[in-house]
Formats: C-alpha cells, sequence, structure tokens
C-alpha cells in the first residue's frame, strides 16, 4: 500500500501527466484545438 | 495509545501459561516483555489483510480500505478495445510510453485510437456525458502513464473532462504476471469522487478485468455511476467485462463450496467476478487447487 505522501505524489504525477499529454497533442493535433476553441 | 505499557501490564499480570497461550508462543512473550510492540510480534509475517487491530485505537488519518468493493454486474457490459495487444506493443512509443514517457503514451494513444476507433466508439462514450477515469498506478518501478494519455486523448476528441484525483493505491505487479497473481493482488483506489456523477473508466490493457471492475466497484461505492469502459489494447475474449448469468451458474455449480471463502478473502462473493476472472476460475480443477494457486500468488 502507497503511503499517504506517496498517493498524494501520485495524483500530482496524473495531474503532470494529463498536462504533458495535452501538449504533445497539441503539437501533432493543433487542428483539435482549433476546433475547441472555435466551438 | 493511551497507556503505552498497558499490555505488558496486562501478560505480567497473568499466570505464565495463560500469557504464553495469549501472545501464542514463549518467545513472542519474550519479545513483548522486552519492550516489543505485541501488534508488531503478533502481526509478523501475516498478510496485511489479516492483521489484528487494536478496537478504537486512535487514528490520525482515515484509514485506506484494504479489501476491494465489487457490485453484481447486469453481464453485459462490454469494454471498448482498441486494438491488439501486438499492435501496440509494436509501436516505436510502446517502450518509453510504458516506462512513463507522456509524449511517448500521447502519441501512442493518437496511433491506436485513431479516427476510425472515434468514429465507432467516441458516440457511445459521449452519449453518457462522463468524467473519463484513467488508471492511474505506480508499478514498482516507475508509473505506467498510457492510461492518462489515452483518458486525455478521448477527453479532447469528445470535448470531455478528465479526472484527476482518483488514482490507484498499492502496487500489484499485473505487469507479465500469471492470472493466479492477478486474481491475488486486487487494485485498491483512492480519490474523491462526485456523487451522481457518470464516470467512464480507462485502462492501457485488459486482461481478466480485474482493475477495471474495482474502480467501477470504488467509484460506486462512493455514489458514482460508471458507465462504460475503453481500453488500449487486449483480446478479443477479454471484451465482455461484466460476469454474464449462465458463467455465474457454471462457476458455482464447479466450485460453489468456495464461494464463502472467496467473500472473505476477497471481500466480494462470485457474483463480483468478471467474465474472464470466472472462467479462469472455472477451468482450476478444484477448490484447493484455487486456494493453493492463490496462496502462491
Amino acid at each position: 500500500m502507497l503511503t499517504p505522501s506517496e498517493i498524494d505524489w501520485l495524483m500530482d504525477d496524473l495531474a503532470n501527466s494529463l498536462n504533458v499529454a495535452m501538449d504533445e497533442f497539441a503539437i501533432h493535433r493543433p487542428d483539435l484545438f482549433r476546433d475547441q476553441h472555435t466551438a | 495509545v493511551l497507556r503505552p505499557d498497558a499490555e505488558r501490564s496486562f501478560l505480567r499480570g497473568l499466570p505464565a501459561d495463560e500469557a504464553r497461550k495469549v501472545m501464542g508462543s514463549r518467545a513472542r512473550l519474550d519479545a513483548v516483555m522486552k519492550g516489543a510492540n505485541p501488534l508488531t510480534v503478533v502481526n509478523a509475517r501475516i498478510d496485511p489483510l489479516y492483521h489484528t487491530r487494536l478496537m478504537g485505537e486512535p487514528n490520525d488519518r482515515p484509514s485506506l480500505a484494504t479489501l476491494p468493493h465489487r457490485s453484481a454486474w447486469n453481464g453485459n457490459e462490454p469494454v471498448q478495445i482498441s486494438g491488439s495487444v501486438a499492435r501496440v506493443q509494436g509501436h516505436p512509443d510502446y517502450r518509453a510510453a510504458k516506462q512513463g514517457d507522456s509524449r511517448a503514451a500521447a502519441r501512442l494513444a493518437m496511433f491506436a485510437m485513431d479516427a476510425d476507433f472515434m468514429a465507432a466508439n467516441g458516440r457511445a462514450i459521449a452519449a453518457e456525458n462522463p468524467v473519463i477515469v484513467p488508471v492511474h498506478a505506480h508499478e514498482g518501478v516507475s508509473v505506467n502513464r498510457i492510461s492518462a494519455s489515452v483518458a486525455q486523448w478521448l477527453g479532447l476528441n469528445l470535448h470531455l473532462p478528465v479526472e484527476s484525483g482518483i488514482v490507484q493505491v498499492n502496487r500489484v505487479g499485473h505487469t507479465r504476471s500469471t492470472g493466479w497473481h492477478r486474481l491475488a493482488n486486487q487494485a485498491l483506489f483512492a480519490g474523491a469522487v462526485e456523487p451522481g456523477r457518470n464516470y467512464w473508466l480507462v485502462d492501457d490493457f485488459i486482461g481478466q478485468g480485474g482493475t477495471l471492475a474495482n474502480l467501477r466497484g470504488y467509484i460506486q461505492s462512493n455514489g458514482g455511476r460508471v458507465s462504460g469502459f475503453t481500453v488500449l489494447a487486449g483480446q478479443e475474449r477479454s471484451a465482455i467485462l461484466g460476469l454474464r448469468a449462465e458463467t455465474l451458474a457454471e462457476l458455482r455449480n464447479k466450485h460453489g463450496q468456495l464461494e464463502n471463502w472467496w467473500r472473505q478473502r476477497f471481500g466480494f462473493g462470485f457474483d463480483g467476478l468478471t467474465e474472464s476472472e470466472a472462467r479462469y476460475l472455472i477451468r482450476a480443477e478444484n477448490a484447493d487447487t484455487i486456494r493453493n494457486r492463490l496462496a502462491d500468488g
């Protein structure tokens, strides 16, 4: 079982992973982001 | 603990033979009399699931559940699977993604969940207006960030939010492990669930589906609703997650005498198993085989 501080770290890591993935999507698929802004 | 020496005082007040019986052995009693914590002595080398705890012991933080919650299935809960394991593992970004490279994981998600996949599966997800939840887990040496990238990719394409506050709180070592190991080592989760909200669950790979079943149970036991499941890769036989009534009947017919033991060991009955887990157990020769293999797992 992870310790409470390890769980906090993992939640931060998840949020960061989502942000990094979004950056990568923006590089390869800027069209999807344009769609979002004009929707 | 209010009186640190209370247990020793209690044991000292007993006849020697009684004190030995309370602690289970002379060696254990001696260890406690020399200052060891009685709970540490009693719980040494015992599965954490079965640790002895003191009733009413003060606790400075809410304890995490040590058994998964599972709810019964309707019997037809499917999993969207974007492709075969071989297809995903053959991608040049796979190795880096599995080792925790979020950018590689993002490229892998884009490759596997292409326009054809979104056209075939996106509508079913979007219709539920869910929050997408990835299985985010520490796998020992690294964090596997593929599920997070898959969740974000679905969210971006379908204009849905992605949950970042629910994570797996134990290390289960499922990668490349046997079905028995997977059954014996259940994934547990923590994090805030919004009651009444729809959740759509995402993982990188599906084998027996136990991890998704446990995340479903965690969310449901906290008041959320689970609308469906998507994974990056898996075999076609894993596409039915929910246990079918005829499979449950077949399992109970073959190993029914084991169900009470199973419930005590895992916290849920056979009706909480996934279709693949139940099929795996049905293939075991007898109840002793199952108990022994799980003990080894």
